[in-house]
């Protein structure tokens, strides 16, 4: 929209020239159809655009810009229905500069911002199925998650309690670890989710990230970018799935008259788009809290990302209804689109757990 | 200094402004204003518009020329925040006469009717609209009001309807038709009528509020000279886009402000108060709901605003905005009547002015249907996006 600085409107030019001849709906079929060729070749683009680092500090190899790049990235691999876990890098990267230790940072980060390994994080509910106890100079690790993509994922960095529930996160090398992460097939053919399973799995002591507040607040902050993150990806798609039924409405003719001419029709259009543009508003709104790193940046966080998830799967659903029997189809794009829609409204928070989380924060704003 | 003199230095203009609303606007004037008379509310208004004039308040955004002040949209923003900040009444009755009479005479008045009427218009002369019909409503353009050229006059017939404040009013911005043999949008003319004139009728009409501030006009052989003619004879319909466009989204943006200090202070009492809506699952998250909403539409407003500030034209946002206002603002007042639960049952009365959403929740949520319904309900406002901005193919119509 009219709110773009110019950097922002050149790297959208930019990744969204990539996305059009890398990753179109017709590859995006293919991939659902069963054909992988297309996640590794879009990973590879992205090493090799530096996408990956684009908001790390140019020390660790990343690009330096700010938070605002990566959402316009998160956008477009949306609205291209992008089959990589690019946001799952970033959490990962995200987590280590903000808390990692020199040590930590060395080990991780330029393997994380280069490609050659890929990162993952668990938050929120599944994650505090994990329990923490310490061995020694180890931290053992029981319990599993289920986490997103996790597909040949080399790092994670998991959220687990103590007896006494002190949050603590931890980084697990897959290297040294005997964690099992098992890719499991979804709905949603764009991505996936893997079950960690961590069995007596002993970790250094040095993995550990952050512990009791310093963990809780590290949670909020990836809970935050995730939030955001994945209200941008549904922004770009459900601006997408609106514009291929708005188009199909101009093509199809029935009783004589092309169907987007009858009203009942044009109005759940209309009504969509009011919706969709609202949804960018409060996107916008939230981007703007966090750059001003006002008090009111993690509600916004929250309300974005279920307005936006919200407005996302409401998009994808008309879309399937408005192009009628074709929008059944396997063949029809419509269901890629809103099994990646409601994936996006289970992952890291569902619609009611971030309103409770707007709330609670709201509410205590006021104190 | 005076507050305008202070326009260079934004952060002093906004605290000039906060002191002046301290030190005038009465702390009591929501009870004072609480089912007042029709007399105590007109005479209300009067005084608000005179305190505003004092310190060149209520002419802002009028050109130096006309005596006003070429303030720009950026300090009328500030204006409206610290406005809706003070809870501050709004000179409702004066919305034509301060907005919609200006941005149309400024596009079509001649000089005459520029020097003879806007300073009547700046210190209280109250103007109103005669637009819409019992027959013409969404189909505004089939109005059927008649006005028939005699001599230097035209003879004017016919029933107007959901003219605002039209009670209290003195003159009227007129569409009638002019030109009946001409398609329905080519033969309609745009005119000031003077409603002290014979042959007018007004009566007021009792909403579904209680309240009437919406009238029914009757014309009947009213004499309206030809001077009165605002831009030329048949152009009538381009000339009501210019009024219809008046306000800019300053007023939808005050209204959302006021908004979005009311829900704030909801929000912010409800730990002190233990108040148990935010303990109800359902309604705590409906409330977010709604707050998301709100800060969605504010956003919006504001890049309205950036538009029209850096190019003039608001795009394609005023129906979008108004729809998503009008029914946030619907939703919010029908949850809160489920929050007050049997006591927001009990009749209270209301007051004019000060936003839709006041915390009477009832009385907002009865009122409330003056925003999907009234200036473009929200169905003709889902046929322009459809049509105008989607691209959709038109409806075939009569």
């Amino acid at each position: 929209m009219s709110d773009e600085n110019p950097d922002d409107s050149a790297l959208l030019e930019a990744v969204s020239a990539v996305l059009q001849s890398e990753c179109s709906l017709s590859d995006v079929r293919k991939y659902v159809s069963g054909d992988e060729g297309l996640s590794r070749t879009l990973w590879k683009q992205a090493i090799e655009l530096g996408w990956l680092g684009i908001a790390a500090p140019e020390a660790y190899g990343g690009g330096g810009l700010d938070f605002r790049s990566l959402a316009t990235i998160y956008e477009q691999l949306g609205r291209h229905l992008a089959p990589i876990s690019f946001l799952q890098a970033q959490l990962c990267i995200d987590a280590l500069i903000r808390v990692g230790t020199d040590m930590q940072k060395r080990n991780w980060l330029e393997p994380l911002i280069a490609g050659s390994i890929r990162g993952a994080v668990s938050l929120g509910d599944g994650a505090l199925a994990l329990k923490l106890s310490r061995v020694g100079s180890l931290v053992r690790i029981d319990g599993t998650a289920l986490i997103a993509h996790g597909h040949s994922v080399g790092l994670l960095v998991v959220f687990a309690r103590d007896v006494s529930g002190t949050l603590s996160a931890v980084v697990v090398d897959r290297k040294q670890s005997t964690v099992e992460v098992a890719p499991t097939r979804i709905h949603d053919g764009t991505r996936m989710l893997s079950l960690a399973s961590f069995d007596a799995c002993e970790i250094p002591a040095e993995n550990v990230l952050a512990e009791d507040g310093a963990a809780i607040q590290l949670e909020d902050h990836l809970t935050d970018h995730a939030a955001i993150a994945l209200a941008c990806d549904s922004i770009g798609g459900a601006f997408a799935i609106f514009a291929l039924t708005v188009e199909y409405l101009k093509t199809r003719t029935q009783f004589g008259r092309l169907i987007g001419s009858f009203q009942a029709l044009k109005h759940r259009c209309a009504t969509l788009k009011v919706g969709l543009e609202a949804s960018r508003a409060m996107l916008t709104a939230a981007l703007e809290e966090r750059e001003q790193h006002s008090g009111f940046s993690s509600a916004y966080a929250s309300l974005t990302k279920f307005h936006a998830c919200d407005m996302y799967v409401t998009a994808s659903a008309e879309a399937i209804q408005l192009h009628g029997g074709i929008g059944f189809t396997w063949e029809s794009p419509c269901h890629v689109f809103l099994k990646r829609a409601k994936l996006n409204q289970a992952l890291f928070g569902d619609s009611a757990w971030h309103q409770d989380r707007a709330a609670r924060l709201l509410l205590s704003s006021a104190a | 200094m005076s507050i305008l003199e202070q326009r260079h230095d934004m952060p002093a203009f906004r605290l000039a402004l906060r002191a002046w609303f301290a030190q005038t606007v009465p702390p009591d004037w929501q009870q004072r204003m609480t089912g007042a008379s029709h007399e105590d509310f007109r005479a209300f208004q009067y005084w608000w518009l005179e305190e505003l004039n004092k310190v060149g308040l209520a002419t802002p955004h009028w050109p130096a020329k006309w005596g006003g002040e070429d303030l720009s949209i950026a300090h009328q923003i500030v204006f409206f925040e610290e406005l809706a900040r003070a809870d501050a009444p709004d000179p409702v009755m004066f919305t034509i006469s301060l907005y919609h009479l200006p941005a149309t005479l400024a596009m079509w008045g001649t000089q005459a009717q520029i020097d003879r009427y806007l300073p009547g218009a700046r210190r209280g002369e109250v103007w109103c609209q005669g637009f819409s019909e019992p027959g013409a409503g969404s189909d505004l353009a089939s109005l059927r009001t008649s006005a028939i050229r005699a001599g230097d006059n035209y003879i004017v017939n016919g029933q107007k309807v959901w003219s605002s404040y039209a009670a209290y009013a003195d003159y009227y911005l007129l569409l009638a038709r002019t030109d009946p043999t001409a398609p329905k949008h080519l033969g309609i003319s745009c005119m000031i009528v003077d409603l002290k004139s014979p042959g007018i009728d007004i009566r007021p009409i009792r909403q579904i509020t209680g309240d009437s501030e919406f009238c029914e006009v009757f014309l009947d052989n009213v004499v309206v000279p030809v001077a009165n003619l605002i831009g030329p004879e048949n152009k009538g319909w381009q000339v009501a886009q210019s009024t219809l466009s008046a306000e800019r989204g300053l007023l939808v943006f005050a209204l959302a402000e006021r908004m979005n200090r009311l829900f704030y202070k909801l929000f912010s009492d409800a730990p002190a108060t233990d108040a148990e809506w935010p303990k109800d699952d359902q309604l705590r998250r409906e409330f977010v709901r709604a707050y998301a909403d709100l800060q969605a539409v504010r956003r919006l407003i504001r890049t309205m605003l950036d538009a029209i500030q850096r190019s003039d034209d608001a795009g394609d946002l005023p129906p979008i905005i108004k729809i998503l206002y009008g029914e946030t603002l619907q939703r919010s007042c029908e949850l809160w009547t489920r929050i007050e639960g049997l006591n927001g049952q009990i009749h209270r009365p209301t007051y004019i002015s000060g936003g839709y959403a006041k915390g009477r929740w009832m009385m907002d949520y009865l009122n409330s249907w003056t925003w999907t319904i009234a200036g473009g309900s929200n169905e003709i406002l889902r046929n322009v996006i459809a049509e105008r901005q989607l691209g959709l193919p038109k409806e075939p119509r009569g």
